[in-house]
């Protein structure tokens, strides 16, 4: 018997046609090293037995010699990758992307298709950030990457997809803390489903809409650096606020672009209704200058 | 003549075609305050001119938007007349206009499907069936091999395979690869190569030559594009 080293990137069919000239040769690869079998993934440095004398297309084999072709067609694991869970998210990634990249912190476990030929990716999280990153292995005209979990169990103190390279469409309603994006263009939209959410962080984005954190009861807002696709996105969530207050926390707002008119009327109204800044006040903070309740700086 | 299926010959994928570009009908979601609020209510228009029987054995096809609402769903179809005059399919189980939506993800049992999870399904168009009163929901895409004159597919595939690739011709491929990165490909032994591994295939080269700056191998050969 023979010793044969694996070279990188190889797959058992490799090795079957380099050792015999055919990857008939397989079977005897099989039953030289019975620990294998036809699905068995091969690692680099990997020792193999086989019968030297047991050739299946010599010409082949002195050929891959005289040439020193080594064949090496890696592994492609193109297969339905059926998640047990439900989906959460759906992320469409542009798809001359090599990689990307969102961090995260909670607790539970997310089950990751990465939309390329990489296994479901198991991820357990912490109550310390992580980011979690991925180099595709493939080329496609259509990126998707889709979340999955329990959201009995699966809870997101922070999220922050700053560098995920697509908007996160939200499927089921999940608990996140925290939220952050930074710089971007995406929809909001999906930011309705989640649930518990008392942080955003937006700086820098261009938004077309605010409706979708219209009803979460936050805590801080950062909407610094903000570019709105038009006059109306800012007045319309501060007037959603007042119409739609029911029982929300009091919040501390970061703006760098003033509202119009009737946005500052919502502020006014939210400022001084007493019954909404009893716990804490509310605080409006426009291009560093600070506006709370009975602040005469209010100013349409 | 050569004939194959088409590849992608960068992603490596099977190139699919839509094999049918079905006519999609307009939906959108509706207030129903006077019913419970477990679910949302979305309604489709098709033109009265399609009759009942068709909506019932043929099935309607549809687009809904992404929305973030997690609730089931019930959809009523709405056959419009020109001049605004409307009538809706009947329920035959419980005789309202209303449907249940269900479809069997992943090819499970038959579930209530929820807005927001419509995702799960398709991202594009959906198929509606409406069968023992419910409305069973399917993604609409269905798609097809596209099969192409292969001379310029083949040549490509000749091209980008390395020897040891092919396990049923182990030794046949150019793997330009491996000359893409050579200041001067014109002393290498691609020339050579390239000869012996097309001929081989049955095809000849008239002329060859390769585009430093986009590293592309751009091939005049006999009967390719044919």
């Amino acid at each position: 018997m023979a010793k044969y080293i694996v070279k990188p990137n190889q797959n058992l069919f490799d090795v079957a046609l380099h050792l015999y000239g055919s990857i008939e040769g397989l079977f005897d690869l099989l039953i030289s090293n019975p620990e294998l079998n036809m699905s068995s993934d091969l690692i680099y440095g990997q020792e193999l037995e086989y019968h030297e004398d047991f050739v299946l297309n010599p010409s082949i084999v002195s050929e891959f010699q005289d040439k020193n072709i080594i064949p090496s067609s890696g592994a492609r694991k193109v297969y339905f990758k059926a998640p047990v869970e439900d989906l959460i998210f759906l992320v469409g990634v542009n798809a001359d992307a090599v990689w990307t990249s969102f961090r995260v912190a909670g607790e539970g476990t997310m089950i990751i298709d990465w939309g390329d030929n990489t296994p479901l990716e198991s991820i357990v999280l912490s109550a310390e950030s992580k980011y979690i990153e991925h180099y595709f292995d493939n080329e496609v005209e259509k990126r998707r990457i889709r979340i999955y979990g329990n959201t009995d169990t699966l809870k997101f103190t922070l999220i922050d997809t700053t560098k995920l390279g697509g908007a996160l469409l939200v499927c089921k309603p999940v608990v996140v803390d925290e939220y952050m994006c930074l710089g971007q263009n995406f929809s909001l939209k999906g930011l309705a489903l989640f649930e518990g959410t008392f942080k955003i962080n937006l700086q820098q984005n261009t938004i077309s809409d605010l409706m979708p954190i219209g009803d979460m009861s936050l805590q801080e807002l950062d909407l610094s650096g903000v570019h709105y696709t038009n006059g109306n996105v800012l007045d319309d969530y501060l007037e959603y606020v007042v119409a739609h207050y029911n029982d929300r926390r009091p919040c501390t707002v970061h703006l760098t672009s003033a509202p119009s008119a009737r946005g500052y009327t919502a502020i006014d109204t939210i400022l001084n209704e007493p019954e909404w800044n009893v716990s804490d006040t509310w605080k409006f903070y426009i291009n560093n200058q600070l506006y709370q309740s009975n602040d005469d700086t209010i100013t349409e | 003549m050569r004939k194959d299926i088409e590849i992608h010959i960068q992603t490596g994928d099977i190139a699919l075609i839509s094999k049918s570009s079905p006519k999609y009908r307009a939906f959108r979601w509706v207030a129903q305050p006077d019913m419970l609020s477990r679910y949302i209510y979305g309604e489709i228009d098709v033109p009265y001119t399609v009759s009942e029987r068709t909506i019932l054995k043929q099935g309607v096809y549809l687009t809904v938007p992404y929305t973030p609402i997690y609730k089931e769903f019930m959809v009523r179809i709405r056959r419009v007349s020109d001049e605004g005059v409307f009538s809706y399919v009947t329920n035959d189980v419980d005789g309202s206009q209303w449907f249940l939506v269900k479809s069997a993800i992943n090819g499970g049992e038959l579930k209530n499907v929820f807005a927001s999870t419509l995702l799960s399904i398709s991202e594009d168009g959906y198929f509606l069936m409406l069968s023992n009163g419910f409305a069973q929901l399917y993604a609409a895409s269905q798609s097809d091999f596209n099969i192409i004159k292969a001379g310029r597919q083949n040549a490509n595939c000749l091209l980008a395979c390395f020897p040891g690739g092919n396990y049923r011709y182990p030794l046949t491929g150019v793997g330009l690869a491996r000359w893409v990165n050579s200041n001067n490909v014109a002393s290498t032994s691609l020339t050579k190569v390239l000869q012996d591994e097309f001929s081989a295939d049955g095809v000849t080269i008239n002329n060859a030559a390769f585009n430093y700056d986009t590293k592309q191998m751009e091939l005049d050969a006999k009967d390719l594009d044919v």
